[in-house]
C-alpha cells in the first residue's frame, strides 16, 4: 500500500487517491447532518471534544473533512519537495560552497551588484583557465567544469535572493504612478470646479443688472449660454435646453 | 519584457551556452597540424573547416562572448533599486502609502465638490429658462 502510494505521486499522472470513490452525494448530504447534529448538541465544544467527536464519524466520511494544512516540515508537490514556509534554500543547504560573503542581520547590506561584477569575471576567468586546461590536459576538465558549475549556481542565487528587493522596488514604482494620476485628477477636478465657478459668477452678475426680467433679455442670456454649449439657437422645449446645460458642462471638460 | 532579473539569469544562461559553443565549435572543427616529419593525423568523426573560415568562426565566437559578457555588466549595473537598503524601501512604501491615502481623500473631496457645483449649475440654468 504504501510502495503503491510512492509510485502515485512520483508518477507525472498520478491516479486519483483511492477514497476519491467516498465523495458521493448521498456521503456529502450525510456529513452535513453528522455536523448539524453536531453543532446543535455541543454548542460549547472544545478543540478535543471536537476531536472525539470527528472519529465517531463513520470511516467513509471521515475523508470528506479536508485536513488541516501542515504548518511545518515539507510536502511534495509535482516531484518537487517544498519547504514549509516557501523558502529560497541556502547554498550551505545545498552543500554548494558559497562564494559571495554573508549578510549580517536582517536588512542585505552586501552590495549585491558588486559580488555580480566579481563573480562574473572570476566565471569568464575560470572558462579560460578551462580553454587552457582543454589545450594542455583534457583529462583534467572536471575541476574546471566545476568551478564553473559553482560559479553559475552562485550567481544564479544571488540574483534571487534579489528577487523581493525587486519587488519592493517594483511596489514603490507602482504606487508613485498611482499618487501621480490621483494627484492628477484631483487637479482636473478643481480647474473644472474653479471654471463653473467662473460661469455663474457671470451669470448671477447679469442677474443682478436686471437683465433676466423681460423674456427678450432672457433669450439673450439664452444666447449667451447657447454660445458656450456651442449649440445651437433656437432649442426651446424644456428638454432640449436641459440637453444645452448639460453641453455646456461638458464643454466645460465635466462630464 | 521580462523584468530585470529574469533578463540578467536569461544573459547567464546563455553566456554558458556560448562557454559551451565555443569549446565545442573548436573541438569539432579544428584542423590537425603535423609535427616534424610525422605524417597528418586523420579523424574521420572530425570536418575540419578551411583555416580562413575556422578563424574567423573563433573570431565569432570570441566576440559573442565578450558582447554577452558587457551585456550582463550593463544589467547590473540597471537593477533596480541598487545601493537602497531594505529599510530604506520599507519607510518609502510607509510613506507612499500615507500619501497615496492623503491624495485619495482629497480626490473624493474634490469629486464631491464637482458634483455639487454641477447640480448648482444645472438649478441656474433651468432657472434662466424658466424666467
Amino acid at each position: 500500500m504504501a510502495d503503491d502510494q510512492q509510485r502515485n505521486t512520483a508518477s507525472a499522472f498520478p491516479a486519483p487517491p483511492p477514497f476519491y470513490s467516498h465523495f458521493t452525494l448521498e456521503n456529502q448530504a450525510k456529513l452535513k447532518e453528522f455536523q448539524a447534529q453536531e453543532a446543535s448538541g455541543n454548542d460549547e465544544t472544545n478543540v478535543g471534544e471536537n476531536a472525539s467527536s470527528q472519529q465517531q464519524l463513520p470511516p467513509e466520511l471521515v475523508c470528506l473533512i479536508p485536513p488541516k494544512p501542515p504548518t511545518e516540515g515539507q510536502y511534495r508537490s509535482f516531484g518537487d519537495t517544498w519547504n514549509i514556509p516557501d523558502r529560497l534554500p541556502t547554498l550551505k543547504e545545498l552543500n554548494i560552497p558559497q562564494l559571495f560573503p554573508e549578510p549580517s542581520g536582517e536588512s542585505y547590506n552586501v552590495d549585491r551588484a558588486q559580488e555580480l561584477r566579481r563573480l562574473c569575471k572570476s566565471l569568464l576567468l575560470n572558462y579560460l583557465e578551462l580553454v587552457g586546461i582543454m589545450g594542455m590536459s583534457p583529462e583534467e576538465f572536471e575541476e574546471k567544469v566545476y568551478h564553473l558549475r559553482i560559479h553559475l549556481i552562485n550567481i544564479h542565487q544571488l540574483i534571487n535572493e534579489y528577487r523581493p528587493h525587486q519587488a519592493r522596488e517594483t511596489l514603490i514604482a507602482m504606487m508613485e504612478e498611482q499618487l501621480e494620476k490621483s494627484k492628477q485628477e484631483t487637479e482636473e477636478n478643481r480647474k473644472a470646479c474653479a471654471k463653473i465657478k467662473d460661469m455663474m459668477a457671470g451669470l448671477s452678475s447679469y442677474n443682478a443688472n436686471g437683465l433676466l426680467v423681460d423674456s427678450d433679455q432672457s433669450t439673450e442670456e439664452e444666447k449667451k449660454e447657447a454660445a458656450i454649449a456651442k449649440a445651437s439657437e433656437g432649442t426651446k422645449g424644456d428638454e432640449k435646453k436641459d440637453g444645452a446645460s448639460w453641453e455646456a458642462l461638458s464643454q466645460a471638460g465635466l462630464l | 519584457m521580462a523584468d530585470r532579473l529574469t533578463q540578467l539569469q536569461d544573459a547567464i544562461d546563455q553566456l554558458a551556452t556560448i562557454f559551451y559553443c565555443a569549446l565545442r565549435y573548436v573541438g569539432t572543427h579544428h584542423d590537425f597540424v603535423p609535427t616534424h616529419t610525422e605524417q597528418k593525423v586523420r579523424d574521420e568523426t572530425l570536418q575540419p573547416d578551411p583555416p580562413a573560415l575556422f578563424r574567423s568562426s573563433q573570431q565569432e565566437l570570441a566576440r559573442d562572448l565578450v558582447l554577452k559578457t558587457k551585456q550582463i555588466e550593463v544589467l547590473i549595473a540597471s537593477l533596480p533599486g541598487i545601493g537602497v537598503s531594505e529599510d530604506d524601501q520599507k519607510e518609502r512604501l510607509k510613506e507612499l502609502g500615507r500619501e497615496l491615502e492623503k491624495a485619495e481623500e482629497e480626490r473624493k473631496k474634490s469629486i464631491r465638490e464637482k458634483e455639487e457645483l454641477l447640480v448648482e449649475f444645472d438649478e441656474v440654468v433651468r432657472s434662466l429658462k424658466r424666467v
